[in-house]
This record gives C-alpha cells, structure tokens and sequence, in this order.
C-alpha cells in the first residue's frame, strides 16, 4: 500500500552501523559474551518486566536480578557521575541550586525570551503530567534506573545538584526550585561542550553535554560574539549556533541496549536542511512564519529578507540585532502545553499552527486495471527539517482518514476514523509512526522496553508517502467527493490510558491538514 | 480536574510577572535566628540613636541615616566624627530591609553585619573596634539590664545582640501606602496622569528590567546575593562630568575583575527624598539622575518631556512614614563614658 522501500533500506544500513560501533566499545562486553549472557536474562526479563508492570501499580517491589543493564553504556565511577546521562561537570564539582539563577531574574533584561519560554515545553520539561507518568512506570520497572537518564534532558539542574527526587508513594518527581523549571535559562546558557564523542553511539544524545555554571553573576554561553551585559559576564559559543547543541537531548537512545528511540537530530543530520545549513534554531526558535519561509525557501532566517525580527537581544543594549531569537521552542506538542498553559494559549496555539503547516496533502483519482476507481493520497512534509512524526515515533501518530461519499454526501468509504476506543485499526489505516517491540519481539510502547522497530513510517524532511485507496462506486453515482484528513497526536490512547488510567484524558486529535477533491462519474 | 488546577495556577503566576507592579509589603522579612519583638525593636531603637558608640561621642547611626527625615543625610557623602568624610552617599535606611545586601557594593550580607560596619570606619563613628563599642554599652547599667531582658543568658550584652536589637529596629522603617501603592492596590485617582505616563515611560524605557519587584531594587535574589549592576555600564560625557567611573565599585570587595564599576541596585523608593545621588552623590537633582541613567544603562537619550514624566511618577514613590519619636536613652549620670573609655 506505501512505497517507502528506499527509506526501510536506510534504516537497515543505519541500524547496522550502530551495532558494529557498539561491538567496538571497550566497556561492554564482547558481542558474543553478550549473545551467551544476555540471552537468558533476556529470555526471562520480558515477563519480568511485565510482571513489574504490574507490580508498579500494586507498589509490590520489582525483581531486581532480572532486569536489563541500563547503566552497561556508562559505568558509574566514570568520568560520568551521573550515569546513565552523559552530563558532566567541570572537575566534578558538586553543584547546588546556588549555582544557578532563576528564570525570573533575567526576565527583567530579556522579557522577550522570558516570555517566549515561560510556558513552553522547555518551562515545563519536568513538570509536563504525562511524562511524570510514563518516567515513574519506567523508574518502577528498572529498578531506579532512569532518574537521571529522563532527568539528564528534562531537569538537568535537578540531576547536577542531586535536588531530584523520585517520590515512589505518589509516583512524583520533583527538584529545587529552579531545576523544577525544566530546561531553563541557566541550564542552555551554561552549556559549555558536547561529550558526543564519548557516548556509547558516539552520536549526540542522553544529555551529552558539558553543564559549567559559575553562579549568579557567572558568565552566560550564547551565539553573539559581541554580547554586553551589565549584569553577567558574557561568552560566545559557536556551539550554540548549531544544532549539534540541540542534538545534545533531541536524540535518545535506550541506555540498556543503544537502541535510538528518539532520533530527531540524526533525522535533521541526514536531510537536505543540514546540507544547506539551516539548524534546529532556525526554525524552531522564530515564529512559524518565518519557520515555513526558512523550510520552503531553504534559507537561514538571517538570509531572508523583511523577516521583522530584529531588535535588542537585551534591555539597554547598544547594538540593534538583524535576528532576536524566540526561546518558545515550538514543535508539535499542543496537548500539553494546552494542559499546563490553558487551551488556547499562545504556546499551545503556536503548536498547533506549527502542525498545521508542516505538511500538505495530493490527492488524485485513478482507474484501476480491476475496474474499481483508486483514490491516491500523497504526503508530503513540507517544513519539518526532521521526519514526521519526530521524536518517540512509536508513540506519536500521524494519520490519514478518508471519506469518499457520493453525490447526495452519503458515504460510501471510509478508512482511518477512530474506534469507540479512539483506536486505530493499524492493520488498515496508513499511519505515520514506528512500531517498537521488547526483547521478545513482543509489541511495546514503553520506552525503556524497545529493542528495535519493526516498522518505521515516518516522512523523512521534504520525502512524502502514497497511500492507494480502492473503492467502488454504487450504481447510480454520478460524483464523487473526497475529503481528507491527515491528523496528528502526541500519544495513541492507548498509551494515555495505561499512563494515566482508562478515561483520564482523551488525547486530542489535531488536524494538519485537510483536502477535498471530486471526481464526476 | 486536576490538569485545570495545574493550569489556573500557571497562569496566575504567569500573569502577576506580566503585571510587573507590586505594592511595597508592610513587613519585612526577617532571619530565624533573630525574630522581633517590642522590647528588641525598642532597643536596637535607642542604640541607632545614641551617639555615645562614636569615638567622639557625636554620631550614631541617625547622624546619616536621618529617620526623621528621608533616612539619609542628604550630603554627597557622609560626614562622621571630626568632620570627616566617606567616599560614598549615604544609602536611605527607609526600605532598608528589603535589599537582599548592604551598602552599595553588598560588602554586608544582612543588616545585622551591616549594623557593624559604620562603628569601626575612621570616618564615620570612629571607634577603633567594636569591642571598645561594646564595652561602652556594658557601663551603661540601663541597657545591660534591658540587654539581658531581650536576649537573657549570661553575658547578653555582646555585638552580636546589640547588631541583632538594631537590624530588627531597622525592619521596621518600611514605607507602605504611597500613591504608587495606592495606585497598584486599585485606587485610579492615586496617581495624576502624568504620574501614569511616566509609570508607562519608567517601563517602556527599560528602567524596570533593574528596578523592579515592591522595593524597585531588583529581583528576589538567593539568601546573601546581592543584585549588581554595571554602572555606568555605556559611556557617555555624564562620565567625565560626574566621575561615575573614578572607583571601583563591588571589585574592590570582591576582587573579581567583572565586578569593576559594579553596583548593589538601590531602592527608588522614596527617591525623591533622598538627592543627591549615586554612590558619590555627585548629581544634584532627580531630574539629572534620571537624564544621567537614560544613556548609561539604557543608551538612551530622554526627551524634557520624559524626564519630567519619570520624575513625576519617582515622586509618587514617596510612601507613609511611620511617626519617630525621639526615645528616652539609659544614662549615667555624673559619668560620661565617652570621656571615661578610650576609644
């Protein structure tokens, strides 16, 4: 039914290559050591785990000799003191929240960013329901492994400072009072290297950067050469300016097995974006008009003309920048933003414009060799510098619904609408996701369980997908109308009702795009 | 049901930041290990206005930190015992409590430290160390007996105690209920139309991003953190003409070269009260600090209109001063002890 043969193909290679330069580590043991060894626990963890699952909503004490290595790709005692993450500090310097400062203090100078971030998903990083969900079945089911590898990224205040703490009576995370503003101010602008080069995938991913923070008046990393402030010392950071920065967390991979279940950088690496040079900044840190004129013309914002962007990155600076960066960080998630933001806030709406423009629909109608007429509906992902869906592929889903009626607007076909479950029939409709499954090929959507995918059907930067629809008109049908939908959300109900309990939330459904087309018989 | 509790309060939160104005609190915060009462605030009351801890016997605390007046001494720099003379201009006391340090370059991390500082300085109350100051408050039988009763244990009349009694006084000089505050809680007619406009220019300019939160000081900082600005952080000819840049600011405390020119933030409250400003007090007038501040913090140059306008609503800063009474001192009579004691 889709056509996506060349892209399976690049999978494959790449998930080859990712396997021979794990059996190069010296850490881990030899591959075959692994077949013999791992085997067994392997065999025996699914239901281990299983049982665990179980076991976390009963608070009955998980199993511990059964569970997977998650800390086999970094060893505690490392120059990693946080492992699984890859965060380090410079002479591994026992941080406090002292060493940071409160978003609300460089509000007053840069009320512009303050705004843009307050209330968007960086803002909300630890705080974010859903997520406190899903990381407290995972830190239940591995045995208190994933504190820091989910903290590493979304608190990296909490982990440095060991403020973070995992309440297993109520399931909650919390941290100080700045780590519990997620990716703030402090944690980006102190960034002052990427460890990329020594993590198990030797690529970016689980937090490999370097967090050197000096405090309140400390020195502030960003991407101007010139910068000026009265208040904190300045630096320039070419690593700011690249997506190599963002890399640092838009990439996770399953600390037990080196599997990459989230792959948004590698998404961008290998996309005409990159080959141009537009970064993960360029899109996502301006408004998402200026996002669709940088995907459709393929130029950086500051090579396009009248993007009104200008302006002073901070109050009472002497110099007037052609480019003031917004720090909303706009993707795709309008669920929670609207939870957290209120419904039809700014942050939420930004996202849900954001969708709205990322891809656009072809439809056409065919005779087919059978007799039967043939709707084809072409996707495309028009602006995302990154597949769509992005991130936990196999958890997001983007989907095409079709309704094919007749002349009197009675239908007469219909495929991608959802079941009284909000289900989808994934055997029939055309989704776009990954499909995961655990050691025993069984289907998951635990993160911290996924070994591989066994489907992946995602739309690549500027590729597009074909769908074939086969149908038969009544007779007597004189036109034929069809009317499609591609729709999007950030977790398939299922996921929503093991997380948060059956009927907690119904995961809102967003329309990105929408299109009609007739066909007179 | 629970996700809209999440939300309302975000968005309340995020609302008041957007806001930005706050009404001065009528109480100050304070340390655990030195909570107040009548009898300590009394005290520290009578120690801030006995000027028998200064060398010569002439200067206490209200000498330059005038409470009957705008809590400063309205010198470019203060005056101490013999005539002599600081380098600085006196901060006001008034609102004191609300910086999260003391002094212009933060060398005090309390009001209790600070309380120490001005007793042992060569040009202010002269003493050569706080234990002459001490030991002076000892041979005054009335404050050993009221030193005892507020603090209790065997020698209670130590610096420690008499820095505790004073700082605790002091957070009690709050000025709340100006018509900016009266403004903020609700009252239109508080503040005159050009007060208002100049409360629009005050933020459009900028001046905010510094002078912001109840006392227009700065941020809420971490416990012992002071909120330091550069200043003058651009040049202009107000440089040279009122030697901004002649000392050295926070570096000469901290030794961190990016601490040169660096200012604790000070209060605006009451601001029209207490010229002539800046740490050397060398500018005269209101309406020339606020012309001096436009082009070194902002790079900005304001129009006579706009200076007036920002003047207009610095003066609507001016708050409600609780009454001062002189307090009755413990004395010894036929016996200085100025003249008795070395100091």
């Amino acid at each position: 039914m889709i056509c996506r043969l060349p892209k399976l193909l690049l999978a494959s290679v790449m998930a080859l290559g990712m396997s021979a330069v794990m059996a190069e580590m010296p850490v881990p043991p030899s591959p075959a050591e692994m077949m013999e060894a791992g085997q067994k626990a392997m065999e025996a963890s699914h239901k281990a785990m299983e049982a665990m699952q179980n076991a976390a909503y009963h608070g009955a004490k998980p199993a511990m000799d059964t569970l997977p290595d998650y800390m086999n790709m970094v060893k505690p005692g490392d120059k990693f003191q946080f492992p699984p993450s890859y965060i380090t500090v410079p002479g591994n310097r026992k941080l406090t929240e002292a060493d940071f400062g409160d978003p609300s203090i460089c509000a007053g100078c840069h009320p512009r960013q303050y705004k843009g971030w307050k209330g968007s998903m960086h803002s909300n990083a630890l705080k974010d329901p859903i997520f406190q969900k899903l990381w407290h079945m995972g830190e239940v089911a591995t045995g208190g492994k994933l504190l820091n590898h989910c903290g590493g990224c979304h608190t990296p205040i909490g982990v440095t400072t060991g403020t973070l703490k995992h309440n297993k009576e109520t399931g909650e995370f919390t941290a100080g009072p700045i780590g519990s503003q997620g990716v703030s101010c402090d944690v980006c602008h102190n960034i002052s290297k990427t460890n990329f080069l020594e993590t198990a995938t030797l690529e970016h991913g689980n937090a490999s950067f370097e967090l050197d923070p000096r405090g309140m008046n400390g020195r502030k990393l960003g991407p101007l050469k010139d910068a000026m402030s009265p208040f904190h010392p300045t630096q320039y950071s070419e690593l700011h300016t690249k997506a190599d920065f963002c890399g640092n967390c838009h990439n996770i991979f399953n600390p037990a097995n080196g599997f990459p279940v989230e792959r948004t950088y590698d998404e961008w690496k290998y996309s005409v974006y990159a080959r141009k040079g537009i970064v993960c900044q360029d899109c996502h840190m301006v408004p998402v008009e200026t996002a669709i004129r940088v995907a459709t013309e393929l130029k950086r914002p500051k090579e396009l003309a009248d993007t009104g962007l200008g302006g002073f990155a901070g109050m009472g600076a002497m110099k007037e920048r052609d480019l003031v960066h917004d720090h909303g960080f706009v993707g795709g998630n309008a669920v929670v933003t609207a939870l957290l933001t209120g419904e039809g806030s700014e942050h939420a709406e930004a996202a849900r414009k954001r969708l709205q423009n990322a891809a656009e629909l072809d439809l056409r109608f065919d005779d087919r060799m059978d007799g039967l007429k043939e709707l084809r509906v072409e996707v495309f992902n028009v602006a995302a510098g990154h597949n769509l869906p992005t991130s936990l592929t196999d958890v997001r889903e983007i989907w095409v619904h079709v309704v094919i009626k007749d002349q009197d607007g009675k239908v007469i076909y219909e495929n991608g609408q959802l079941d009284s479950h909000g289900e989808l029939d994934h055997d029939n409709v055309t989704i776009f996701n990954a499909v995961a499954v655990d050691e025993n090929g069984k289907v998951t959507h635990l993160p911290w369980e996924v070994t591989r995918f066994i489907r992946e059907t995602t739309i690549p930067p500027k590729g597009s997908s074909i769908s074939r629809y086969a149908f038969s008109a009544p007779e007597g049908t004189s036109k034929v109308v069809a009317e499609v939908s591609l729709n999007y959300r950030s977790y398939g109900q299922h996921l929503a009702d093991v997380v948060l309990g059956h009927g907690t939330l119904t995961i809102p459904v967003i329309q990105m795009e929408h299109e009609v087309a007739e066909l007179d018989l | 049901m629970r996700f809209a509790v999440i939300a309302g309060c975000l968005l309340l939160s995020g609302a008041s930041f957007a806001q930005g104005w706050q009404a001065l609190p009528e109480v100050a915060p304070h340390p655990p290990d030195n909570p107040p009462d009548e009898a300590k605030v009394a005290l520290g009351k009578q120690l801030f206005f006995d000027p028998r801890f200064s060398s010569t016997g002439t200067v206490s605390c209200n000498s330059c930190h005038n409470v009957m007046a705008g809590g400063d001494d309205s010198r470019t720099t203060s005056m101490g015992v013999h005539g002599l003379t600081g380098p600085r201009n006196a901060p006001t006391v008034w609102n004191a409590a609300f910086h999260s340090v003391q002094f212009w370059d933060g060398r005090a991390k309390t009001l209790e430290d600070q309380a120490k500082g001005p007793v042992v300085a060569g040009v202010e109350m002269g003493m050569s160390s706080l234990e002459a100051a001490i030991e002076r408050v000892r041979q005054i039988p009335g404050y050993v007996a009221q030193f005892g009763a507020v603090f209790g244990g065997e020698q209670p009349v130590t610096i420690d105690n008499a820095a505790k009694a004073v700082a605790a006084y002091e957070r009690t000089l709050i000025t709340p209920n100006s018509p900016f505050d009266r403004y903020v809680n609700g009252d239109d007619s508080a503040l005159t139309e050009q007060q208002v406009r100049g409360m629009q220019t005050f933020q459009t300019l900028g001046c905010v991003a510094c002078h912001r939160g109840p006392a227009f000081n700065g941020p809420t900082m971490p416990d012992g953190q002071g909120f330091y600005i550069s200043f003058p952080f651009h040049d202009s000819p107000y440089v040279e003409k009122y030697g901004l840049r002649d000392e050295d600011g926070r570096f000469a405390v901290s030794g961190n070269p990016d601490d040169k020119h660096k200012y604790r933030v000070p209060t605006l409250r009451n601001i029209a009260l207490t010229a002539p400003y800046f740490h050397n007090g060398r500018v005269k007038t209101l309406a020339e600090a606020v012309r001096v501040m436009a082009p070194s913090q902002l790079h900005k140059t304001l129009s006579d209109q706009q200076v007036s306008d920002v003047v207009a609503f610095l003066e609507s800063l001016t708050g409600e001063f609780p009454e001062q009474t002189m307090p009755r001192l413990p004395t010894t009579p036929g016996r200085s002890i100025v003249a008795d004691t070395p100091h």
